[in-house]
């Protein structure tokens, strides 16, 4: 059992290792794609932590996201407040926000947390419509800070923002709090019956999914220089998110990563075929699903 | 001072008195059995001790200090340990993480403490997990999770240990070995109550028992006292007397076979509900299959609808049923009343009926609504109540009701009498006669009240840990079994 | 210094020299269009761009080079024309980025345009604020220009032609102010309310509608309500939907001022003729506003099958424009090539353009008057599209709808 789970972390060095020298093998604009992926990578993670370990569906990470996101840009366009007190104090909302609004269904037993998340999503993009003049409406928003004009420095600051959120996430999912949200998502009632006050760990868990969620959106929104409700709210991006966790592998926090990988670069590959790409990428997803139940994470893990 | 005490706890769900006024007292390093057939409550009680219902009245004290209002995991860490008979272990971990997850402490701990799997090992070695350890749950035979799961309420170091029926589900042997495993257990310095359903099963295992039947405690005492107590022997055995009071009505032998169950095998995953099932009903008959909780006669029930695969054959009127869907099944005229009844709780009594009549002409349809009204006196009175606000003899009487708008040729009852108070049963007893002697129905009833079984069946196949005992008629069960069953 | 690193410093520096001459003497010449494909303006911008590249290949291209078009759809979102705008100096290698007529696009563009030192004209954005932030800090952003009136210099066309024609000839007296909420629209009608009273119109009223209304019977009903005799308007992201409903409740009043997508055969269309008798800025129609304006309207027409929208024309003589300046400076190089534009004297399709300059608050944008050009009014009059104002322009007199109080 201990072999898997460090394999998975010796597969997170590889990558890593790899993903170093993406800035000296290929142009600005495919680092610029890789950049991308990496942010995106983890939003994956986050939902992967709260959904493989605590076993809760989050059908509304982009709430903790675009609330992240946004929070930060409108923090940047109307106030003089440093970029990096932006992204944390976005990190904060996010965080914030989704407990008030959201954490207390986790105590509810049933579907309701997906459903609230689903709503909140929801309300945050009808939100982000009504006051176009603060959020820029459908057309987004444009920032006036961002991290850096060098394609290299962007792709080393996701880089290191990846590695260092998988960091996390892998501690806490391989430490005891790891296991006392897999047994509660397992049997709730067992889980309590063995002493835990379950509702502590699923808000925590939900709180860093949150935490990493909003720094991730609000990093990418200073990467890329503007915000828009189909980058970092729509439920569209939900859905790439959760179909990336279960391509690459659930339950691994690195498996995420290697499917946010395949659906960004793959949707790029494919941007030639327009509206069409979405139809394919979803196709591949599902090949992948077939061959591979486990994601593409269970191909190197197979032998155990 | 004793270490639980009870103190004249109530609990109401919605308008069913589950827990009745029910006060006892568990001294420390006592062992206490809590019996009760199926449906009479003790879950409820267990549900109550541990914190996963919250009473409507009545006080537990736990060392002393008042803890009704805590939540499980309160309670758990004041010293209460529960096992449960349903689990679900962590299925990824193997068994030392399963203990270890037992031993961990409900703290945000990014690490674990240094000898936590020495501590893990200890425990899995003293009930014999040895072989095991590094096994997953799934690679596992039912009776050694349930030892893991043992394992895991030991590894909290109770003061006092829940056990929810240790027995269900297992063979023979495993439960022998159980039973020795809890009997060494003895000697630890800890209270334990074991809430079964069966008295033979617990009776050497524990100091003292508290029988309870329908949310009541109806004896309190050793082992010998409650079995000897008379209306303990009622509720497990039912009132002798009372069984030539029925009209019998005996069905020529040579009628038609309608149903001929083979089983030869049927199994929930590792768990085998069913061995060598073999049983025939025969046109116009009154047959029925008694057995304790867990014997199999839901399972067999549930074969014959085709709602479980199984090993075997079943055949309705000389043709195999086993590939057929459930609906074909009851298109053929076989109706099922089962055990949890399955009313739509948020329509009227009228509207249930109405739905089991969907296929029906409109005039029909209202024909045999009142048809069955005028069985039912009480459900033409509440034909627009709520099926949820009828009491719950009223809704296993619309439960049959609407088994019999739909003109069956048998029909299956499971557990009708589950939960109900002795008069209730008087009228559902009717009810069976009725239908039996004035409509001619083939009848198929599933119980463990022996009582209420044996006074209308013409037949009686005993189930036991899946496996039939008897295939007799009633004068021969009666001789066999009747007495021996429950001493 | 060794040896060996001098004679590496000379071959770089010879090949820096020389090379680009040497190796890209008939390299293309990348220019980036970003556009709302899909759209009526921002096809017409593809279009206009993809007419006047060919012209220019046809004759040879820019000094013996061609010009190579990629053409991005920014689907109307800020981060997808971002993502276009790093793809196209990444990975395209482009020389300028043109297009958009999106203003929150544009704004979001502009800062890229900074950052990567890239040239960006926007030839359909019509908020001031494009060329406000050139104006105040012009070394970051002089990347930027504006090849398109501004929304005020747009309202003030529209005031200018009420006053010359309506005023005078019909004797109109009062307006409602209606436009779309959106970036460009908010100095549109701000220059609307302060205009509209010197021309001696008296505003009855003023709203602003969200961009996804589909059902404008309770705002036309409110606007009748007040009784105007116009309806001033700002509408580009919409315009289908009010045509239509205004022409079947015959609501009486006319309606002028902006109606973006109004300006192309296709809408006519679209809106079954219910456009007709809609009067619309913008800024080219197919009317000797130029010499060369009627043979490029034919030309397009011709080539694309419909008459372009206002992005058309813009877009048209924005590449030539862009074309003469690489020419001027011999070089792509992005300094230069900015000093070329500073100094374009151009007559285009559109009219004649000069970029003001840096000490302008509409530093980059084109240059707006008389003597320049001041766009046109446009009104649909039995299916053909007659260009009302300004008179050396007209092709036709103004008529007013038969359900409009006269």
């Amino acid at each position: 059992m201990l072999i898997p789970k460090d394999r998975s972390i010796i597969i997170g060095i590889v990558i890593f290792i790899l993903l170093i020298f993406v800035p000296y093998i290929f142009s600005s604009y495919v680092v610029g794609v890789f950049t991308i992926a990496l942010y995106f990578a983890v939003f994956v993670m986050s939902w992967d932590l709260l959904f493989g370990y605590s076993g809760e569906v989050n059908f509304g990470s982009t709430f903790q996201i675009g609330i992240g996101a946004y929070t930060a840009a409108i923090l940047n366009i109307n106030t003089h407040i440093p970029l990096a007190l932006c992204i944390v104090l976005g990190a904060v909302a996010a965080i914030l926000s989704g407990l008030i609004l959201v954490a207390p269904a986790l105590r509810l037993k049933g579907p309701y947390f997906g459903l609230i998340t689903l709503v909140s999503v929801l309300l945050l993009e009808q939100f982000v419509t009504i006051f176009a003049q603060y959020t820029g409406g459908e057309i987004g928003l444009s920032v006036p800070g961002i991290i850096s004009v060098s394609s290299k420095i962007n792709y080393y600051m996701a880089l290191l923002f990846c590695a260092f959120s998988a960091m996390v996430m892998l501690v806490i999912a391989r430490s005891p709090i790891g296991l006392i949200l897999q047994a509660s998502a397992q049997d709730p009632i067992e889980a309590e019956s063995l002493g835990f006050n379950i509702t502590k760990y699923k808000v925590l868990a939900f709180g860093i999914s949150a935490l990493f969620s909003g720094l991730s959106g609000a990093l990418l929104v200073f990467y890329l220089g503007t915000a828009s409700v189909s980058l970092v709210v729509s439920i569209a991006v939900v859905l790439q998110i959760i179909i990336s966790a279960i391509i690459g592998g659930r339950r691994t926090i690195i498996g995420p990563i290697l499917g946010a990988f395949f659906i960004i670069l793959l949707r790029e590959w494919l941007q030639p075929l327009g509206q069409l790409s979405y139809v394919v990428v979803s196709i591949m997803g599902l090949i992948v699903l077939l061959f591979l139940p486990d994601g593409i994470i269970s191909l190197f893990l197979r032998k155990n | 001072m004793a270490l639980l005490e009870v103190k004249n706890l109530d609990k109401y769900f919605g308008g069913i008195h589950a827990t009745d006024n029910v006060s006892f007292e568990i001294n420390k390093n006592e062992i206490v059995g809590l019996i009760g057939p199926n449906g009479a409550g003790k879950s409820t009680i267990m549900h109550l001790l541990i914190g996963l219902y919250k009473p409507t009245g009545g006080i537990i004290k736990f060392n002393g200090e008042e803890i009704q209002h805590l939540s499980i995991h309160k309670r758990i860490k004041k010293g209460i340990a529960v096992m449960f008979q349903h689990s679900r272990p962590l299925s990824r971990q193997t068994v030392l993480e399963n203990i270890e997850l037992s031993l961990l402490e409900d703290k945000f701990q990014f690490f674990y403490k240094k000898g936590i799997k020495e501590q893990a090992i200890q425990i899995a070695k003293k009930l014999g997990l040895e072989l095991v350890y590094n096994k997953r749950p799934s690679e596992l035979a039912f009776g050694i999770i349930r030892r893991m799961e043992l394992a895991k309420a030991l590894a909290l170091n109770p003061k006092l240990l829940l056990l929810d029926e240790p027995f269900a589900g297992l063979s023979h042997l495993e439960v022998e070995e159980f039973s020795k495993l809890i009997r060494s257990l003895t000697k630890e310095n800890f209270s334990i109550i074991i809430v079964d359903h069966n008295v033979k099963a617990v009776k050497d295992l524990v100091d003292k028992i508290i029988a309870i039947h329908a949310g009541k405690i109806i004896s309190t005492g050793t082992p010998e006292e409650v079995i000897s107590n008379k209306e303990v022997k009622r509720v497990f055995l039912g009132e002798q007397t009372k069984i030539e009071n029925s009209n019998q009505k005996q069905t020529d032998l040579n009628a038609k076979i309608l149903l001929e169950v083979n089983i030869t095998s049927l199994s929930y995953n590792k768990a085998q509900a069913l061995r060598n099932v073999d049983l025939i009903v025969k046109e116009g008959q009154f047959v029925s299959v008694v057995g304790l909780n867990g014997a199999g006669k839901t399972s067999l029930f549930k074969a014959i609808f085709s709602f479980v695969n199984y090993e075997g054959d079943i055949k309705w009127q000389g043709k195999s049923i086993k590939h057929l869907k459930t609906a074909e099944i009851v298109n053929l005229g076989i109706s099922f009343v089962p055990e949890t009844r399955e009313l739509f709780k948020f329509m009227s009594t009228e509207e249930n009926l109405n739905l089991a009549l969907q296929k029906v002409e409109k005039n029909e349809a209202k024909k045999r609504i009142e048809e069955v009204y005028s069985i039912f006196p009480r459900l033409a009175e509440r034909k627009k109540q709520l099926a949820s606000t009828l009491s719950g003899g009223e809704q296993q009487m619309l439960t049959i009701a609407r088994a019999l708008v739909q003109k069956p040729k048998m029909i299956v009852l499971d557990e009708p009498t589950l939960g109900l108070a002795p008069i209730v049963l008087e009228d559902i007893s009717k009810v069976l006669d009725y239908m039996h002697t004035q409509m001619n129905l083939t009848i198929l009833l599933g119980e463990q009240n022996l009582h209420f079984a044996l006074r209308h069946s013409e037949k009686v196949y005993l189930l036991e840990h899946g496996n039939l005992i008897c295939d007799c008629t009633m004068e021969e069960f009666k001789e066999r079994i009747g007495e021996k069953y429950l001493a | 210094m060794s040896v060996f690193k001098k004679i590496a410093l000379i071959v770089a520096v010879f090949a820096f020299v020389f090379l680009p001459r040497l190796v890209f003497a008939a390299e293309p010449i990348n220019i980036g269009i970003i556009a709302e494909q899909g759209t009526l303006v921002g096809d017409s911008i593809v279009n206009g761009a993809k007419l006047a590249a060919d012209q220019i290949n046809a004759k040879g291209g820019i000094d013996g080079r061609p010009i190579k078009l990629f053409i991005y759809d920014d689907h109307m979102r800020a981060t997808d024309a971002v993502q276009a705008f790093q793809r196209a100096v990444y990975d395209h290698h482009v020389v300028a980025v043109v297009g958009s007529w999106i203003s929150e696009v544009a704004l979001a563009l502009e800062p890229w345009a900074a950052r990567l030192h890239t040239i960006y004209i926007t030839t359909g954005a019509a908020d001031p604020k494009i060329t406000q932030v050139v104006h105040n800090n012009y070394n970051m952003y002089k990347y930027v220009f504006q090849l398109k009136y501004n929304a005020t210099e747009m309202a003030q066309t529209v005031c200018n032609f009420i006053r010359d024609d309506l005023v005078k000839q019909y004797g109109y007296k009062t307006a409602f102010v209606a436009s779309e909420n959106a970036a460009w629209t908010e100095p549109l009608d701000a220059e609307y309310l302060k205009c509209l009273p010197q021309t001696g119109i008296k505003v009855v009223g003023h709203m602003r509608f969200a961009p996804n209304t589909t059902d404008f019977t309770p705002i036309f009903t409110d606007i009748k309500s007040k009784n105007p005799d116009l309806l001033v308007t700002g509408w580009a992201h919409t315009g289908l939907q009010q045509t239509v409903q205004w022409h079947e409740a015959k609501y009486p009043f006319l309606i002028v001022g902006i109606n973006a997508q109004a300006s192309t055969s296709d809408f006519w269309k679209k809106s079954n003729g219910a456009t007709e008798g809609i009067i619309s800025q913008a800024e080219g129609s197919p009317a000797p506003i130029t010499p060369k304006t009627i043979p490029f309207v034919k030309e397009y027409e011709k080539v694309f099958g419909i008459t372009p929208a206002y992005g058309g024309y813009t877009t048209y003589d924005a590449i030539y424009v862009l074309a003469q300046a690489i020419k001027r400076a011999k070089s792509t190089n992005t300094d230069a090539l900015i000093k070329a534009l500073e100094a374009t004297n151009y007559i285009g399709v559109m009219g004649h353009i000069e970029f003001y300059g840096k000490e302008s608050p509409y530093a980059h944008g084109i240059k707006y008057g008389p003597s320049y050009a001041t766009g046109v009014m446009l009104q649909w009059q039995h299916g053909k599209l007659e260009t009302v104002w300004p008179p050396h322009a007209a092709t036709a007199k103004v008529i007013i709808p038969s359900f409009v109080k006269k």
